[in-house]
């Protein structure tokens, strides 16, 4: 008999797959995502994520690897962070986005204050980090993954979701 | 190569350019993370901080990278500082030399 098939839309521990990040939210930028918060799958789990360490030229065609931490943050994370910063900037239309790096520049220092405020708040929720991934490209292939903390060796997700 | 036309950003006199790394980059490379760039943030260009890199960093004054290059001020959350030196399309031999030497990448 066939085992069921199964679609894994989130992260496992391994080398060389398709990733499942499908959203960036990038809070720091330098030649690419260094920080913030993405998402796997159409509605899955939300982390935080860090750049922790780069091998320039060591990727693919001579890319530059980077390593990064993934935390678990709760469901809805990342749209109550857009909403929040797409209303401070004045965004009036989201844009149709797989990454958005918004430019940190409010109408008054206040504002800023307030919405720093406001994203460190949703920001606290971030668990331990549960996943190193490292790769060239967030949404490209994973060079490797590896499960970080006590659960080390399990093969789930296990971001909230 | 053309001048940039609109400088509205330029005017922080003084503003020095860190740009991570000190070997010279090929136009292949700077091409790619220009196109990188353009994809998430809107502009073909490359990124420099006029803060404190992280990290051995190459630099250029900013007065001098604007008479060749637009220079973007593109503050993050984590750096504030954060700058984007647009370059052209395609990224040629020619620019990535210029833009090597402005950095005093050799």
């Amino acid at each position: 008999m066939n085992a069921p098939l199964t679609v894994n839309l989130g992260f496992r521990e391994g080398s060389d797959y398709p990733s499942p990040v499908t959203r960036v939210l990038a809070l720091g930028y330098y030649d690419g995502p260094t920080e913030g918060v993405l998402q796997v799958g159409p509605s899955g789990g939300v982390y935080r994520f860090a750049m922790t360490d780069e091998f320039p030229g060591e990727g693919t065609n001579d890319t530059d690897l980077r390593s990064f931490t993934l935390s678990p943050l709760p469901p809805g994370s990342l749209d109550a962070l857009v909403d929040l910063l797409a209303k401070a900037l004045a965004l009036s239309l989201l844009p149709d986005w797989s990454v958005w790096v918004p430019v940190w520049r409010f109408p008054s220092s206040a504002i800023q204050k307030e919405v720093e405020g406001q994203v460190d708040g949703l920001l606290q929720l971030t668990g331990p980090p549960v996943w190193q991934v490292t790769t060239d490209d967030l949404f490209g292939m994973l060079r490797n993954v590896k499960r970080l903390g006590p659960g080390a060796g399990t093969h789930e997700d296990s971001a909230h979701s | 190569m053309d001048l940039p036309e609109d400088t509205e950003e330029a005017g922080a006199g003084g503003e020095v350019l860190k740009r991570l790394g000190t070997s010279r980059e090929s136009a292949a490379r700077l091409g790619r993370k220009a196109a990188e760039a353009e994809q998430a943030i809107g502009i073909h260009g490359v990124s420099t901080t006029a803060g404190i890199p992280t990290a051995p960093a190459s630099a250029a004054s900013r007065a001098d990278v604007e008479k060749r290059f637009r220079v973007h001020d593109t503050p993050s959350r984590a750096d504030p500082l954060h700058r984007t030196v647009e370059l052209p399309k395609p990224v040629t031999q020619e620019v990535a030399d210029l833009f090597n030497r402005l950095f005093g990448r050799s």
